[in-house]
């Protein structure tokens, strides 16, 4: 399969792709901040959506994964199946364990003890 | 080369070619030709040195330690010792032996020539994959030359986190060799999507290389998560973080989870070129193409792919949650459905195939007893009712080591014996073959199968000492250990002695019609004079050897 | 001047830089499984502490971590343009944008460093040192530790980049690299914008929500 060498990436419509990705990742990155101050489930699924969404433009704009070839794309989509895989299967057990009831007598329970140096 | 005017390249005119390059062996002389070579059957080759080696330190230990079980109480060593020595039992033999054996060295060797490439993707990257690996083992060992640790290979938080005993250069080490397995990987994934012959599509590509493609998947993908893992318990334990000590809030579950997800897949790195090789062997000596191509080769990525959902199954009694236990325990039992394939269809790859019987063969009927018995009992402890009975007992330790050694390394003895005239050019002892598998197989039964015996009876593993009532079953378990030690001493020692004293082996002893029988017996340098242009497929027995070789290199 | 070489092992320069390429996204793909581990850690804690644990994600050092957001931005916005340059064959004007990016990696690293002092004062320190009275619980603890493995990392990472970086503006300006054959650059500057890309992630989770 031959191609011939990017050339286009070299013109001025590339020079200014970088320009508008650049623009838009700052303007993404300060919507987070601004949207970090809503109510913490909201926060979390916004600032990691947003997230996504600069992370792909990175990929496909800057690193030029829109121009290459499918296997490329294959290679980071499913790493990013799997992380999410993992992630997943692994959180799902502590957040689905039945907590034990505290023994009597002792003072402490799990998740808020005051630690001291 | 000169051939006859107008007339097709026939085998033979090659064979008696004028000059036929030198072999790989000989191309260059000297040992920094070695050191600083690119040839990726170089490298297989020094790699399989190092990792015999490791077999060999690995198999010490198991043996000194299996000693000291043949009374129920101390028998040469004490406590401490033992743990140090299963220990290091399991992380030589997981990282320094198994999991590069097939892949380093007969994926290094064959791969290339296979997909008919002139090396790796990456020559200069497979070299430091070598010298990579060279260097995680010397770590590893320095750290058992200082005491090493003895937390078990799994390295359990929090004990791993405080034990007094040296750590650190023993998880630094593994760190390293991880990073060579990440080299060997990415390097196999690129050289088959890049590197393939004209002709060659995915769907013509041997069966061993589907292998060696979805293990390098594995290996790229799940060996990080094993290096971070590590490291944390290394850095842990120097620093005392307390990543995972309940003390400070830490959970050693979710270790667990972290080590696991790698060393779940990390078994499908050990079998899957095994499985791979079986591919090649049974064709050859059925003499038929594989009774189902696409059966194989697909099974082999669905393998990879469902090894990666699984690894929970290892810490069903570890604390997780029923939920987070029934997902896996669910997902756990697909693995099996896509080993079954291989093992069906390789059974019927037999059905009317015109079978020599040979040593390589005999290692594979070993091989699919053991393979499917340790398989089927996966399957009983991946069953969340019985693993409650069975976790952290010898049979879990028995459902390991029927398919890691009664798979795995039977297939690593099975390809060490059916490569081997191709890579030496020399043919081994067949009597000797046949009679060290069977030696194999039965030191191999004798030791292990007392162990599900021992273990669903409630002997726990790891353990030093035990209630005499169970002694007879180790007895036997370490007898068979030394028959099994000493059986496979004696088919590499066959290999060995056969490299100077064996006849000359032919380009195709076992009338193959894979690709890498086309080359030379020990193939040279650069693989192929001419680049092959592929017209048929790996297993078309259809044609004979000189049709076969026409199709691959037009003239 | 450097004589490029094809390897026998490929039958056109195309062949070799798409295969070089190829190779570096399969690198950066077991980098993103090694960084994933720190997000389990990360999602494992936070499901096990939840509120203690995000009290001390607010009071974690927001202008800081959001400085070194814009920063590495900006940088990856920078290697895009020595790319640009690469390819038009502009050598030593890569090079140079090469050098503007490495000065924001250190800058990047020199905010960090500023933001470890802080966090050292404060007391936010991990596993059995920590003593920040902002979040004195199991939780917060668990916040930091993992604050300090996760950025520690990252950090590690963006060090290896910006050395990467200036070794590779020095063969650029000794004229290694030519719009035919300049994978090995394109393969430094993935590098780069991958180490952005985790601090994409590591941002929002540490320091935002």
């Amino acid at each position: 399969m031959s191609r011939a060498p990017r050339a286009h990436g070299a013109d001025r419509r590339g020079l200014v792709t970088y320009l508008v990705t650049y623009l838009i990742l700052l303007a993404l990155a300060t919507l987070a901040l601004l949207l970090s101050g809503l109510p913490d489930a909201l926060a979390v699924t916004l600032s990691l959506v947003i997230a996504v969404v600069k992370a792909v433009m990175v990929l496909m704009l800057f690193m030029h994964l829109r121009e290459e070839r499918f296997s490329y794309r294959y290679v980071m989509v499913v790493s990013t199946l799997l992380v999410v895989v993992f992630i997943s299967l692994t959180t799902v057990d502590p957040l689905s364990r039945a907590p034990y009831a505290p023994t009597p007598g002792l003072n402490r329970s799990y998740g808020s003890q005051q630690v001291t140096p | 080369m000169t051939l006859p005017a107008f007339k097709q390249p026939t085998a033979e005119a090659y064979d008696q070619a004028a000059e036929p390059m030198p072999s790989y062996l000989l191309a260059q002389t000297g040992f920094s030709s070695w050191l600083n070579t690119r040839d990726h059957k170089r490298i297989g080759v020094m790699f399989y040195v190092a990792v015999l080696v490791s077999l060999m330190l690995g198999g010490v230990f198991a043996l000194l330690f299996r000693l000291e079980l043949l009374t129920p109480s101390r028998t040469i060593m004490d406590a401490v010792t033992y743990n140090r020595l299963f220990t290091w039992h399991g992380i030589v033999m997981v990282w320094l032996f198994l999991i590069p054996s097939i892949p380093n060295i007969f994926g290094n060797f064959i791969l290339p020539i296979q997909i008919g490439a002139r090396d790796l993707a990456f020559p200069k990257l497979n070299l430091a994959s070598f010298y990579v690996y060279l260097l995680g083992a010397a770590i590893v060992l320095t750290g058992l030359m200082l005491g090493g640790t003895d937390t078990g290979w799994t390295f359990y938080t929090p004990y791993s986190e405080s034990t007094p005993t040296t750590l650190f250069p023993v998880v630094f080490g593994v760190f390293v060799l991880g990073i060579s397995s990440i080299f060997t990987g990415l390097n196999f994934i690129a050289t088959v999507h890049m590197l393939r012959a004209q002709g060659l599509h995915w769907n013509r590509l041997p069966l061993f290389v589907w292998s060696i493609y979805a293990t390098s998947i594995i290996l790229v993908l799940a060996t990080p998560v094993l290096g971070l893992s590590v490291i944390l318990v290394g850095i842990d334990h120097v620093f005392h973080l307390g990543l995972f000590d309940p003390n400070v809030g830490g959970d050693p579950v979710l270790f667990q989870h972290l080590f696991w997800f790698y060393s779940h897949p990390a078994v499908y790195i050990m079998i899957l070129p095994a499985m791979g090789v079986i591919s090649e062997i049974v064709p050859s000596f059925a003499h038929r193409s594989p009774a189902s191509y696409n059966a194989i080769a697909l099974s082999s990525l669905g393998i990879a792919f469902i090894g990666f959902l699984t690894w929970g199954h290892h810490m069903f009694v570890a604390g997780i949650s029923t939920l987070d236990a029934g997902i896996f325990g669910i997902l756990s039992m697909f693995v099996a459905i896509f080993s079954a394939v291989k093992v069906f269809t390789w059974t019927a790859t037999l059905y009317q195939g015109e079978i020599v019987f040979s040593t390589p063969l005999l290692y594979f009927f070993g091989f699919l007893f053991l393979f499917i018995f340790g398989g089927m009992t996966g399957v009983a402890v991946a069953t969340q009712s019985l693993d409650v009975h069975w976790h952290d007992t010898y049979f879990v330790v028995a459902h390991f080591h029927f398919v890691m050694v009664g798979g795995s390394v039977t297939s690593f003895l099975a390809a060490a014996h059916y490569w081997f005239p191709k890579m030496f050019g020399r043919m081994y002892s067949e009597r000797v073959g046949l009679l060290s598998a069977t030696a194999v197989f039965i030191g191999f039964v004798l030791t292990f199968l007392p162990q599900f015996l021992l273990g669903n009876a409630g002997m726990p593993r790891r353990y030093y000492s035990y209630p005499p009532e169970y002694q007879w079953l180790h007895v036997l378990a370490t007898g068979g250990a030394f028959l099994l030690g000493g059986s496979v001493i004696l088919a590499l020692g066959n290999l060995l002695v056969s490299l100077r004293y064996g006849p000359p082996a032919g380009r195709n002893p076992w009338d193959s019609r894979s690709f890498e029988w086309l080359t030379e017996s020990p193939p040279p340098a650069h693989n192929f004079e001419q680049p092959p242009q592929l017209d048929r497929g790996a297993y078309d027995y259809q044609l004979t050897d000189e049709e076969a070789y026409v199709r691959t290199f037009p003239r | 001047m450097y004589e490029p070489s094809l390897g026998e092992q490929f039958d056109s320069w195309e062949r070799q830089s798409d295969t070089l390429r190829f190779g570096m996204w399969l690198f950066l793909a077991s980098e993103l499984l090694l960084f994933s581990g720190f997000f389990v850690l990360y999602a494992g804690y936070r499901a096990e502490y939840g509120p203690d644990f995000v009290q001390a994600l607010h009071s974690n050092t927001l202008a800081y971590g959001t400085a070194n957001m814009y920063v590495l931005l900006t940088s990856s916005f920078t290697v895009a343009l020595a790319v640009w340059e690469i390819r038009r064959g502009a050598s030593r004007r890569a090079a140079l944008w090469l050098g503007v990016s490495a000065l924001l990696g250190v800058g990047f690293l020199g905010i960090k460093a500023a933001e470890y002092a802080v966090h050292i004062r404060e007391g936010a320190l991990p596993g059995p040192y920590y003593h920040f009275h902002e979040a004195a619980t199991l939780g917060g603890n668990r916040f930091y530790t993992l604050y300090w493995v996760t950025t520690g990392a990252h950090a590690i990472h963006v060090t290896g980049g910006i050395a990467v970086l200036l070794w590779t503006a020095l063969h650029a300006l000794r004229g290694r690299y030519t719009p035919r054959d300049h994978a090995r650059f394109e393969n430094a500057t993935l590098y780069w914008h991958f180490v952005d890309v985790m601090w994409i992630f590591i941002w929002p989770i540490f320091y935002l929500a």
